[in-house]
């Protein structure tokens, strides 16, 4: 019980309150109660230390070791310096293709999914009746997209007999194996990816309806059409929404791998199309049980992603627009 | 009289003596004596669909009846995660005692400290091989020559094919094919039959990127698919390989690039060959029982047969053949090497169990029980034409030994490859050094 909540106490007199104050002991100061509570919170943090320790700093530590060395899972690993960082970008073809594969997948994805989600939650946010069914249809794709199950019912909406040619058999355009060819397999797969655009719209809908009315009103007075009030109110106002949509968009889609593997039968085809990074990361892994190899691959994706994200935050000071400053 | 009596009793004896040596030669080994000794619990693994693992279980059923102190833990996964699960078990050092191995991924897993080297088991009689071919058990051993599993069936692959679109090619007057048959004359029928078939319908599967047969090709061109950890075939074989079907593909006689890798991939109810839009296709014979039922489903009226692939120029035959078979973990515990040895006996000896697998994963190893299955009025009409074409086949079929990784890395880069060439991205010289580079670089990881 704090000193305030004693004196406001109706049962505690003050002179008792006073009594309470002088029987703690003359041993315990100031700063052995410190260390009491510091103690009880590490308690209290200890599964949270474990947990990082164990699942996450540990293997993370192992696996900068292991991309030193030729580990074929089977067997033991022997040590061999850089030699899988420099086979990865002076001999592996496939290793380059992977990255072209997954900067074209984050530079389609990321704008297209942040121009969907805010473009819906706008729509959203003009006070329509409903507006928690059509919020939650929106968003039920986020929760599913990233599922084996969904990645197969897309494989069959885009196959060689699946819906998207049925819907084009109608206009009379003959239809074709979308994602069975390496033109349009990718775009299938990103097709799928800002189909899951809903998280992102509910963060959207969240900030737009943090704006004060006042705001439009007073420009609307003025004459501002709905175009200037968005591009002069409302954009500026959601650019730290805009900014950890971003941020996170940028990681899933650099680490993006079910969909892909699930439309290709885990190869990345045709002719490595849809070759996400994670996905060779996994091949080299899991199907040619190189360890060492894709722990290398593991490390450089961590590294690459890092920048990506430092860049986004050094980039923030010139567009995101936080009103405190 | 007393000389009837006497070969009365001789010929008593004679039948009894009979009656002890054909009762011992029916009952699996060991079974005999009906060891109750026996005693232990044990983890088996194995791949495959519904089908299979209901066979397995029923297998696994008599053995335990046979055995009742000993209890065998089911591990069952598909194809792929099988491997997958395989490799990780190995890593921990948490193998099952017996593990369904086959020869394509057992350079992968030949090394002592996974897999028990068997020779000694075999040696001291623990493991039967009586019966099965010297070939197909030498098959089963890795590269330091030690014996790694014993193999209870034999597989290949051939072409499978509508027999009533053959039957109307046939009497339009398109000569059948007889068998054998060169790549060319192969080539030439298909674009025969192509104006007999039905509107949108291809004669074949196009198989330019299919890796069982690429390799029968090569070996049917007198050339090697590996030399050890290397690339051993040429870069002409494998231009002229995507030459032949991008000639058949450019004629319409096989499907476009798109067909060609949904069908690949497809379940056997949604495949071309099922659903009367293809003639010809490549799956292994093993499985046209569950081909054949499928069918009847989706096309009543359609019957299925298998041949073999075309041979080289010269004749040569090309086709690769394989063995699966049990093979007895590292770690299994001392104390259950016993359990798992008279699994892989009964498993491989025992005719009540073949029987019941109807050489569900490859034609059972050891001849005589193949005869019989094929004799037994009871085996399935699909299975019997499954062992008569191994029987037809196997004296000039050529295996491949393939290096650790070096089946996952074949199937891989031809599949890329060709798909490159189909799809119009490489040139086929272009898609053939494609080939050859990204084999090696995989086979050269794997062997590192």
């Amino acid at each position: 019980m704090s000193s305030i909540d004693a004196a406001n106490d109706p049962v505690l007199t003050a002179s008792e309150t006073a009594k309470s104050v002088r029987e703690i002991p003359r041993n315990r100061t100031g700063s052995a109660l410190k260390k009491a509570d510091n103690r009880a919170a590490y308690m209290f943090l200890l599964p949270w230390f474990a947990g990082i320790i164990l699942i996450t700093a540990l293997p993370m530590l192992v696996s900068l070791y292991l991309s030193f060395t030729n580990y074929a899972v089977i067997g033991l690993p022997s040590f061999v310096g850089f030699d899988n960082y420099v086979r990865l970008f002076t001999s592996d073809r496939r290793f380059i293709t992977s990255i072209w594969v997954t900067l074209k997948y984050v530079g389609f994805s990321v704008p297209l999914v942040l121009l969907f989600s805010l473009t819906i939650a706008v729509a959203l946010n003009r006070g329509l009746r409903g507006l928690a069914i059509y919020r939650s249809l929106f968003y039920v794709p986020s929760l599913i997209g990233a599922s084996v199950g969904i990645g197969l019912l897309w494989k069959e909406v885009f196959g060689e007999r699946g819906v998207v040619n049925d819907i084009l058999a109608l206009f009379g355009v003959a239809g074709r194996g979308w994602i069975n060819n390496p033109t349009f397999a990718l775009p299938s797969v990103i097709a799928l990816n800002v189909w899951t655009f809903g998280a992102s719209m509910v963060i959207f809908l969240a900030a737009l309806r943090q704006i004060p009315e006042s705001y439009y009103e007073a420009a609307s007075i003025d004459g501002a059409n709905a175009w200037q009030r968005f591009r002069r109110i409302t954009l500026p106002l959601i650019t730290p929404v805009i900014f950890f949509n971003t941020v996170l968009l940028l990681i899933n889609s650099f680490q993006s791998f079910t969909q892909a593997f699930v439309v290709s039968n885990g190869r990345g085809g045709p002719v490595d199309s849809t070759l996400l990074y994670s996905l060779y990361l996994y091949q080299q892994a899991f199907q040619q049980l190189q360890m060492g190899y894709a722990s290398a691959m593991a490390w450089i994706l961590l590294i690459a992603i890092g920048l990506a994200t430092a860049l986004m935050f050094w980039s923030s000071r010139y567009w995101v627009f936080y009103g405190d400053r | 009289m007393q000389e009837f009596r006497l070969k009365k009793r001789v010929a008593g004896s004679l039948l009894a003596t009979s009656i002890l040596a054909l009762s011992m030669a029916v009952l699996p080994n060991g079974a005999a004596a009906q060891d109750s000794d026996l005693q232990g619990e044990i983890r088996f693994s194995w791949w495959g669909g519904q089908v299979r693992n209901d066979k397995t279980d029923r297998i696994i059923q008599l053995f335990e009846g046979q055995h009742p102190n000993v209890s065998i833990v089911r591990e069952n996964a598909d194809w792929a995660p099988y491997w997958e699960r395989l490799t990780i078990q190995s890593t921990g050092n948490n193998q099952p005692c017996a593990i369904t191995m086959q020869t394509r991924w057992l350079a992968t897993y030949a090394r002592p400290d996974i897999l028990m080297p068997l020779d000694e088991l075999v040696e001291n009689g623990t493991l039967d091989v009586s019966g099965i071919p010297e070939p197909v058990l030498n098959s089963a051993r890795g590269a330091d020559g030690n014996l790694y599993m014993i193999p209870h069936g034999v597989f290949y692959f051939a072409l499978m094919y509508n027999e009533q679109m053959a039957q109307t090619a046939a009497d339009a007057g398109v000569a059948p094919l007889e068998y054998p048959y060169t790549w060319d004359e192969f080539a030439e029928y298909l674009t025969a039959i192509l104006p007999h078939l039905p509107e949108g319908a291809a004669s074949v599967h196009n198989m330019g990127r299919e890796q069982d047969a690429f390799v029968t090709w090569v070996q049917s061109h007198g050339e090697d698919v590996f030399d050890g950890s290397n690339v051993a075939f040429s870069k002409d074989i494998a231009v002229q390989w995507f030459e032949y079907w991008e000639a058949l593909r450019t004629a319409g006689v096989t499907e476009p690039p798109e067909v060609m890798i949904s069908d690949n991939s497809a379940l056997i109810e949604e495949s071309n060959i099922a659903n009367n839009r293809g003639f010809m296709t490549n799956r292994p014979p093993n499985q046209l029982g569950s081909v054949q039922t499928t069918v009847d489903t989706v096309s009543p009226g359609t019957t299925i047969g298998i041949t073999p692939y075309p041979v080289g120029p010269d004749g040569t035959v090309g086709m690769d053949i394989g063995a699966n078979g049990i093979a007895i973990g590292a770690s299994c515990d001392e104390a259950q090497i016993p359990v798992a040895a008279e699994w892989i006996n009964f498993w491989t000896q025992n005719e009540e169990a073949a029987g019941i697998y109807e050489s569900d994963n490859g034609v059972v190893s050891i001849p005589a029980l193949a005869t019989a299955q094929a004799e037994d009025p009871d085996t399935q009409p699909t299975q019997v034409q499954h062992i008569e074409l191994y029987q037809q086949i196997i004296d000039t079929a050529n295996p491949v030994f393939w290096p650790a990784g070096g089946y996952q890395a074949l199937t891989d880069t031809l599949n890329r490859a060709y798909d490159a060439v189909a799809f119009g991205q490489l040139t086929p010289e272009q898609g053939a050094d494609q080939l050859i580079a990204d084999l090696q670089q995989q086979l050269s990881q794997a062997a590192r």
